[in-house]
């Protein structure tokens, strides 16, 4: 439009709309001139100026502001990297972003996985998986997307590989697929797993989202191997917690570390992060086929927990009360894929391709026999339709006689070990397992009418118990003998030993020494309670061997295989600060009031304002004095000898010494704390503690009381979903030294090393095997391990250290880092804000 | 490197005087600042908060220049260069949707699909997009003042200050660019 016409039509405009009627349509007249359109244009905005209000009236503002957060803002898309020009942003995962690319060198097109930066921090991990890669480029096969190349350019981590168009299998899974079609994908994935096995690849990850169905119905299987760079390498952990938007969570040292992702399609042993083979990969396809045939997901559950528990120990029901066609062939090669056992599955994927491909035959003959009959030659048909069905009994002969074997097969090799779950008989009124070295059980009804029970088994005693009214995603037990707890956020429970309290939803089921109890309790408000024996009234002390308080949602509970102290119990939670809170903190094991040889240990927080009064019930904090009190036990008030905090310095975020401790946010509008985004986490793991007559951190005689193995804490920007974040420190000390109670130097000894990194402002500190380091502009580590600057729980003879500001990200390895490796890491570290 | 809140006055004064290229600067600077708050203000929301854009970019504008800025003025600017970063943001993800749509599907993977805004809404704004961009190029004045009040979710009085008008004038430039768009939009 011309300026000048559209400064006239501004001008008449404004002027009309004092006009209504008659009157104003003489005035746009009078005005336009004889110019027909300008009239019209001007008539037609007066009347979209008085209509009533149009969506512009509302600012974007909820929606820009979850934009600028949301999921496409970081797009690279038009970016060139080497020689790959990025497209349209594809796909996002835990791993990294694939864009659609040009391979500018070869001119094709291909799908580029930008593999999160936060990999390149363990090169090691980067290594394996580039090996692995070379293998699954060397699988070629019409259903596998091929992998082209992984490089690394400009210090990124590239994946290249085949641009596949077509839709994912979970989008079509929307809409139900016919047996037909189902059964055919089946044996498409079947087939490109076939290839990759036979080239020693694992896929690791079927699951419908790497499925693609392409335009002309065939099927791609994607990510092949690609499960391997966050799967276990050894013992090697990395904890990763990105900053900012990426928050990934790599931690194979433990089971449920192991958890990354959804479990619907993990089997038993990648659950349980043993050892992952073909057999794998078979189970994944077992639960797609279940899922494809039936709609529904094998092994279901509420929750993340109730997944797993569901994967490791029920069984699916059958398919053939589906009332589908082939039922039993179909739950025949079910069973076979989904047997919990890896030795009670299909040998290799190219026996259950077989059986898929006799299902496709028979669907095939029946769908011919049928269609002829309809098309009337009914004498040809009928013959065709005898010899189809004959076929179809050999087959399901065929198939009984294969199962026949291959049962007597794993019955003969598994004598003493019938496979966990199958026994449908089994399932009376709990269905009852074990895992195998007996260290816990749990189970439940599967009318769930009896929603849980928690079974305990030691050597010395069974008990069980079992809660009734309500429902199964209220209760979980987390595989062993200590916390039934419960993982939303409005109930609580507690194990406590001796005595028994039956709150009006439990129904003690006591074992044979009756030893053992469940509390439930449930927290008034959201804090950190500290279970000091007492429960409705009634003293519990002296009898208790473990006591765990849990509170609301943010709580998880870390605990397994308490058979032998392997990890015995970690306790996370976490909650938002704000400025001016302060949060109190203790470690402590069940000392007084407890056995005194306790197993059981503890960490609290709580936040408590300095004026309130001891009753409000934290193991130790301090009033305004400054001193420490304790409140364990019988020692209630006293003072705590040595557990000093940093009073509030300005600017300080927290202090700590190590033992017990108080984290102040102060009101300064330089620190990124009180404003949601900041979150203190403490996480504490406790080893043998069977050794420790008086604790670990008990709140005197830090020195020779035999050893600790080591605690740390870390404060971190949590993630939501708790079990993304964990720091242990194991078997480092032997603490010999009567006054420093975690000497520095002790950190350096022992198995296991960390790295805390924290990120203030541009500078990463990092505490990496005992010596404190920050950058420097340089990006070079330097040591500051005579600063006062940073503390991460560590205690030099005499001189605390603490750090200040605010935290971001937190890096954790449990092995020590090589003088290079450190190096990178400064080096691959971006300071915020840049 | 690292702009000081110096830097970023110079670049917003700049940018005021009609130098477009300090607002290609800026925009990096600005829009990292407004992501961070951006994420902070959305898991408040999971506190049952509520916000507003102009919260947000309120929010930014204190950390970026805060108390040091005593040009007034520079407020506002920075309100405008806020406002058009997220009507960028806003844009290239509802185009990025309706490729997608278009495409019939491209594949996914792994992807976590989280619909943010509707198809009609994506619609909606793209086609406000185009006018608005239409009506930049005879009349820049009523088409920055939309995208800062429907953007960035500016008050007129805001508005006014940062193009130096009065209130009324901002108003009557609204009333007529509202019916502009509103009309061009359905065409």
């Amino acid at each position: 439009m011309q300026k000048e016409r559209w400064q006239k039509i501004e001008e008449i405009f404004f002027a009309a709309a004092e006009f209504h009627g008659p009157a104003r349509e003489n005035f746009l007249r009078d005005n336009c001139l004889g110019d027909e359109a300008m009239l019209s244009e001007i008539r037609a905005l007066l009347a979209e100026h008085e209509s009533p209000s149009t969506s512009l009236d509302t600012p974007v503002f909820d929606i820009g502001v979850q934009m600028l957060d949301g999921n496409d803002v970081d797009k690279r898309t038009g970016e060139t990297i080497g020689h790959f020009k990025l497209g349209r942003l594809i796909g996002r995962g835990g791993m990294g972003e694939v864009y659609a690319a040009e391979d500018q060198k070869l001119g094709r097109k291909v799908a580029v996985k930008l593999l999160n930066k936060l990999f390149a921090l363990d090169p090691e991990r980067i290594r394996r998986f580039r090996k692995e890669a070379k293998a699954v480029s060397r699988v070629v096969h019409p259903n596998v997307a091929k992998l082209y190349e992984v490089c690394e350019i400009d210090g990124e981590n590239l994946i290249v590989m085949e641009f596949v168009e077509g839709i994912n299998l979970r989008k079509h899974l929307a809409v139900s697929i016919p047996l037909g079609e189902a059964i055919d994908i089946v044996i498409q994935i079947a087939s490109a797993l076939g290839a990759a096995h036979t080239a020693g690849v694992v896929h690791r990850d079927i699951k419908p989202e790497n499925i693609v169905i392409t335009p002309n119905g065939a099927i791609k299987v994607l990510d092949f191997g690609l499960a391997k760079l966050v799967s276990p390498i050894g013992d090697g952990t990395i904890h990763i917690q990105g900053g900012e938007n990426v928050k990934l969570t790599v931690d194979m040292s433990t089971e449920l570390g192991a958890l990354v992702g959804t479990p619907a399609y993990m089997s038993p042993e990648q659950i349980r992060g043993s050892e992952v083979g073909t057999q794998t990969d078979i189970w994944s396809l077992g639960v797609l086929l279940y899922e494809m045939v039936s709609g529904e997901l094998p092994f279901r559950g509420l929750t993340k927990i109730d997944q797993i528990a569901a994967v490791l120990m029920s069984s699916p029901e059958p398919i053939r009360n589906l009332r589908l066609p082939f039922q039993a062939e179909l739950d025949t090669i079910i069973a076979f894929a989904l047997s919990k056992e890896k030795s009670g599955r299909y040998g290799n994927i190219d026996d259950m391709l077989n059986d898929l491909t006799k299902i496709r035959e028979m669907s095939d003959a029946r769908r011919q026999s049928a269609s002829e009959l309809r098309s009337g030659s009914l004498l040809s048909g009928f013959g065709r339709y005898l010899q189809a069905n004959l076929i179809k009994a050999i087959l399901i002969l065929g198939i009984a006689v294969l199962s026949m074997l291959v049962f007597l097969q794993l019955t003969k090799s598994n004598p003493a070990k019938p496979p966990i779950g199958f026994t449908e008989n089994a399932v009376t009124d709990f269905s009852i397992t074990s895992n195998p070295s007996g260290n816990w059980s749990y189970g439940y009804t599967p009318s769930d009418d009896i929603s849980l029970f928690s079974l305990f088994t030691s050597s010395d005693h069974d008990r069980y118990f079992k809660i009734t009214g309500m429902p199964i995603d209220k209760w979980q037990n987390q595989d062993s003998p200590h916390p039934l707890i419960t993982h939303n956020s409005s109930d609580t429970a507690i194990t406590a030993g001796g005595v028994f309290l039956p709150p009006d939803l439990l129904d003690l089921h006591p074992g044979k020494e009756g030893q053992r109890s469940v509390l439930r309790w449930t927290a008034p408000a959201k804090g950190v309670y500290r279970f000091d024996g007492h429960f409705q009234g009634i003293d519990l002390s002296g009898t208790t061997t473990d006591a765990v308080i849990v509170l609301n949602s943010k709580l998880v509970l870390f605990n397994e295989n308490i058979n032998g102290f392997g990890i015995p119990k970690a306790f996370v939670f976490s909650r938002e600060l704000a400025a001016g809170d302060t949060v109190d903190f203790s470690v402590g094991y069940g000392g007084n009031g407890f056995n005194s040889d306790s197993t059981g240990a503890y960490v609290a927080v709580t936040k408590i304002p300095l004026s309130d009064s001891l009753q409000s019930g934290p193991v130790s904090y301090w009033p305004a004095d400054g001193n420490a009190y304790d409140l364990l036990g019988g020692n209630d008030g006293e003072l705590l000898n040595g557990a000093t905090y940093k009073p509030g310095v300005s600017g300080q975020a927290f202090s700590f010494d190590g033992v017990d401790g108080r984290v102040s946010v102060p009101n300064s509008s330089n620190l990124n704390v009180g404003t949601g985004d900041f979150t203190i986490t403490f996480f504490a793991m406790f080893d043998n503690l069977e050794n420790n007559t008086n604790g670990m951190v008990h709140k005197d005689n830090y020195g020779d009381q035999g050893s600790y193995n080591g605690w740390l804490f870390n404060i971190c920007d949590f993630c939501d979903e708790i079990g993304g974040i964990g720091v242990e420190t194991r078997n480092i000390v032997q603490t010999s030294d009567n006054d420093a109670r975690y000497p520095k130097s002790n950190f350096q000894v022992g198995i296991w090393y960390h790295i805390a990194a924290v990120r203030q402002s541009n500078v990463l500190y990092l505490y990496i095997d005992g010596v404190l380091r920050s950058t420097t502009p340089e990006r070079v580590p330097t040591d500051l391990s005579n600063s006062s600057n940073l503390e991460f729980g560590a205690l030099s003879s005499g001189s605390r250290q603490f750090f200040s500001g605010a935290l971001d990200e937190i890096y954790f390895f449990n092995r020590a880092l090589s003088a290079d490796e450190i190096q990178s890491l400064f080096s691959a570290y971006t300071p915020p804000n840049n | 490197m690292v702009e000081t809140e110096e830097q970023i006055t110079e670049l917003l004064v700049a940018w005021s005087n009609g130098d477009e290229v300090s607002l290609e600067r800026l925009v990096p600077l600005v829009e990292s600042e407004l992501k961070r708050i951006a994420r902070r203000f959305l898991k408040r929301e999971n506190a049952n908060h509520s916000f507003m854009t102009s919260d947000l970019i309120n929010e930014a504008y204190m950390r970026l220049i805060g108390q040091r800025d005593v040009q007034w003025k520079n407020q506002s600017h920075f309100f405008a260069v806020s406002s058009i970063i997220i009507r960028r943001i806003l844009m290239n993800h509802a185009r990025d949707r309706m490729t997608g749509k278009r495409a019939g599907g491209a594949f996914v993977l792994n992807i976590d699909d989280v619909e943010i805004i509707s198809t009609e809404k994506t619609t909606e704004l793209i086609s406000l997009d185009e006018a608005l961009t239409c009506l930049s190029n005879f009349d820049m004045v009523k088409a920055r003042i939309v995208e800062m009040r429907y953007f960035g979710g500016l008050t007129t009085t805001e508005v006014a200050e940062v193009l130096n008008m009065t209130p009324a004038a901002v108003t009557r430039h609204w009333n007529l660019a509202r019916a502009w768009l509103a009309r061009q939009m359905r065409k």
